[in-house]
């Protein structure tokens, strides 16, 4: 039923108070926090060659690695990293993490046993991040391009106006 | 600081970011994301400044401030190599 679906209340906003993340209040106590990312998998491929194995150990988890390393020739296993490399700079730009000094490895992409995967941060990123109530991660690839999405949903600090 | 540093960091520079201007072109304060450089990029920035120097940046050094310049990167190596 459409009835049951809430509305997204987005209240009206000075200019002079827009926020300068991309960020949607949705709620009382609650904002909504979106992050992309682009990157040729042909550079992920290039970075994989020019650096071996400190490039993928330095960036993605041993899961992620044997994931992307199970793929049947060079080109799908970079996609996967690639995937994976643009998830976690969505990441960095949702949660607001350039300047916080963070780990790759901290943002995990986790493949659930449908296939779909999710975003598993860890460490000092989820530290950082603070009152995560969701995540949406969505990733695609296609010829030269892989590309990720995160959405997170986030409780604010009403008291120190601060997430 | 070690005045050769900062031609061992433009090496790098020149052969890993990806710079959309030669970077013998700009200042050392100079913005190299705004001279082209990408996230994937300063990655790799990274990891060659890493093999240059045979350092390793850790976790709270990871931080797109850090690899915004020549004077940044000299500054956050300078740490690492000193004493």
């Amino acid at each position: 039923m459409l009835s049951s679906v809430p509305a997204l209340a987005v209240p009206a906003m000075p200019m002079l108070t827009m926020p300068v993340l991309p960020t949607l209040v949705v709620g009382a106590g609650q904002v909504v926090r979106a992050g992309v990312d682009v990157v040729r998998i042909s550079d992920i491929a290039a970075s994989l060659a020019s650096f071996g194995d400190a490039f993928a150990q330095r960036l993605f988890t041993a899961a992620e690695r044997d994931y992307a390393n199970s793929a049947l020739d060079a080109e799908l296993a970079a996609a996967r990293y690639a995937v994976r490399f643009a998830a976690r700079e969505a990441a960095i730009k949702a949660f607001n993490l350039a300047e916080v000094g963070v780990n790759w490895r901290e943002l995990e992409v986790v493949r659930l046993p449908d296939g779909s995967c999710t975003l598993a941060p860890s460490g000092r990123a989820r530290a950082a991040i603070g009152a995560l109530q969701q995540c949406v991660l969505s990733m695609s690839h296609e010829g030269d391009y892989a590309v990720a999405m995160v959405l997170a949903v986030l409780a604010t600090n009403e008291d120190k106006g601060q997430l | 600081m070690n005045p050769q540093h900062k031609e061992q960091i433009r090496a790098v520079l020149k052969e890993h970011a990806r710079l959309t201007k030669d970077i013998a072109t700009l200042t050392d304060d100079a913005d190299l994301y705004q001279a082209g450089m990408t996230s994937h990029a300063s990655v790799n920035v990274m990891l060659g400044l890493e093999g240059a120097f045979e350092i390793e940046f850790p976790d709270h050094m990871l931080k797109r401030s850090v690899f915004e310049s020549v004077q940044a990167i000299a500054t956050a190596i300078a740490e690492l190599t000193k004493g």
